[in-house]
């Protein structure tokens, strides 16, 4: 069994440029069949290819958080007890959000129930570790995830695919197993939910107002 | 882009920015290509040792899968064959376009007619039938919750079969019930009507009249003027409920018995279970050879409604055998096909369908034949 993906046999050959080696990389179904064949070259070629993605929208899912990389991995390793049952493997990448978004679902669930019992207070966003290039900017995403702390997740992780991680309304339908009618109908919800907000959060309210938020 | 989309957009913009600053500083504390390849070898390993645990988990977690799909909360979602689907509106243009949902319901347009999904949830959608004629054949389910509009009027919708039409220029609005129950409200009813299996209603918008009748009589003319362009009315024979066949069919006996007008009540009223009582008081097997085709039906629907897929494929079986020839027994070949998708058989269900097409290629159920054998990945 090969364990490297530089002598992968599927693998591109070095030294040709970037838009050439995509075009000779494997294939999300050779992938994961490998992966299934027992081939450990093929499940980190997954990782590389698609964990950027994975982290991205479990970062933005889940808001400022410092637990991302341990959701990534867990991610990683429902994906790999679930491969087998994959039944479209061209698509991996809305196989992995979906996953991610069920991981972030029960991390969210297992939040409020903490904050319920009074474990964790309910504004408890851990700092960022960066140090703030955009003060007012930072303050509005706080204040974005306070808000969405506050939705429903299901209203929360359609508003979150969609405007921050640009995903279509199709995209976002066929991850999350919803009707585009249905996506179209829980951002109007989330929309208006922040509207409402503004009152209470001046940060949102400002960033809303100012030239970068109307632009 | 609206003004608020626009701001939400930049606000996500700013939120990515925020929340990737300093992402090269969370490393996992194993570097993941390592973790990977460590949790592969185990569980490739852990495959080895134990191969047998591969079908058992399988079959478990398809058998979890399969239950919590059929009762997870989700919306229904539809997908078009033929025609145009834009946004949530789909035009049949010049040919029949079919809609199929995921609930199984099947919506099929007539050339030129157009419809529009307003809403969709976990138990049904709102459908708007801006002009033309469409077949509706909604599967029950328990919580169904289906409503169509057409012109000013508001078809509420359990488990069923039906036509309707709406034309915008002449007014005029048509219902034809073929199977289960409907009511009817808006227009110029007062109050919420119901209708029965059998019969039509038409109402005249403009001129404020309105007739309920049997399908079997003719209906409420159009108005003159807007004859021409008002689209063809569906075939519906092979399609009539109890007692309604024409009786030009004479490979068809016409056996009735009190028990037709009981059982088709309680179809009606959702009882399903009590004509699954009464057929097996009365011997299922008894009525199998001796049953109405109104009865064969009834209990076949009332089967397919309460997952007795056994019992309704006999219905379907005997309603072949002793009506041979006739409309039923080309029928049966559809809902054959239809147990069998509800049965998860995908590859029966494409030979009844295909048989359905061989017997009758022009028959009123063809092309939701045809587009459930093309959602199965079947030729048609």
């Amino acid at each position: 069994m090969s364990a490297s993906a530089a002598t992968h046999p599927a693998a591109a050959p070095r030294g040709l440029p970037p838009e050439e080696r995509s075009k000779l990389e494997p294939s999300d179904e050779v992938l994961v069949r490998r992966m299934l064949e027992g081939d450990t070259a093929a499940a980190q070629w997954i990782w590389r290819r698609y964990s950027p993605a994975v982290r991205s929208a479990l970062k933005s899912t889940l808001g400022p958080d410092d637990e991302v990389e341990d959701l990534l991995q867990e991610v990683f390793l429902r994906f790999l007890k679930a491969a087998p049952r994959l039944v479209n493997r061209d698509a991996l990448k809305p196989f992995l959000i979906s996953i991610a978004l069920r991981a972030v679902g029960s991390e969210l669930r297992k939040r409020r129930v903490r904050r319920i019992v009074g474990l964790r207070p309910p504004e408890d966003l851990p700092e960022q570790v960066a140090p703030p290039a955009d003060h007012a900017g930072r303050q509005a995403v706080s204040a974005l995830y306070r808000v969405l702390n506050k939705l429903r997740t299901r209203s929360r992780f359609v508003f979150v695919l969609h405007y921050v991680e640009g995903l279509t309304h199709k995209e976002i339908g066929e991850i999350m197993g919803l009707s585009k009618i249905t996506v179209k109908r829980e951002l109007v919800r989330a929309g208006e939910k922040l509207e409402r907000s503004f009152e209470h959060e001046p940060a949102l309210r400002a960033y809303a107002a100012s030239k970068r938020g109307q632009e | 882009m609206n003004e608020a989309d626009q701001r939400w957009a930049n606000l996500g913009t700013l939120a990515r920015e925020v929340l990737n600053e300093g992402t090269e500083q969370h490393v996992s504390p194993l570097a993941p290509p390592e973790f990977i390849r460590r949790v592969h070898q185990r569980r490739v390993e852990e495959t080895r040792k134990a191969w047998w645990l591969g079908p058992v988990v399988a079959t478990v977690s398809l058998a979890a899968g399969a239950y919590w799909l059929s009762v997870a909360d989700r919306d229904i979602g539809f997908s078009a064959v033929g025609g145009t689907l834009v946004d949530d509106t789909f035009s049949a243009e010049a040919s029949r376009g079919v809609l199929h949902f995921t609930d199984g319901s099947l919506v099929t347009l007539q050339a030129e007619a157009q419809v529009q999904v307003v809403d969709t949830s976990p138990e049904g959608a709102t459908l708007q039938l801006r002009e033309g004629t469409a077949q509706f054949d909604i599967e029950h389910k328990p919580q169904t919750a289906w409503n169509v509009r057409s012109g000013p009027f508001t078809i509420q919708v359990t488990g069923t079969r039906f036509d309707t039409s709406w034309s915008e220029k002449a007014q005029r609005f048509e219902l034809r019930l073929h199977e289960g129950s409907v009511v009817l409200s808006g227009g110029q009813l007062t109050s919420p009507e119901a209708l029965k299996p059998g019969e039509r209603f038409v109402a005249l918008v403009g001129e404020k009249t309105y007739e309920k009748s049997s399908l079997l009589e003719p209906a409420l003319p159009e108005a003159p003027e807007a004859q021409q362009g008002t689209p063809e009315a569906l075939p519906t024979a092979p399609d009539l409920p109890e007692g309604t066949e024409p009786p030009t069919v004479p490979s068809e006996p016409q056996l009735t018995s009190p028990g037709d007008s009981e059982w088709s009540r309680l179809l009606r009223d959702g009882k399903f279970t009590d004509i699954l009582r009464q057929a097996e008081a009365r011997g299922l097997q008894q009525c199998l050879r001796s049953c109405s085709l109104a009865e064969l039906r009834a209990l076949a629907d009332a089967a397919r409604y309460s997952s007795k897929l056994d019992v309704a494929r006999r219905c379907l079986h005997a309603q072949r055998d002793r009506f041979a020839g006739g409309a039923a027994a080309t029928t049966a070949l559809y809902l054959l096909g239809r147990v069998e998708e509800q049965a998860g058989e995908p590859g029966l269900a494409r030979q009844w369908y295909t048989r359905y097409l061989e017997e009758s290629p022009k028959g009123s159920l063809a092309p939701e034949a045809e587009s459930r054998l093309k959602r199965l990945g079947g030729d048609p």
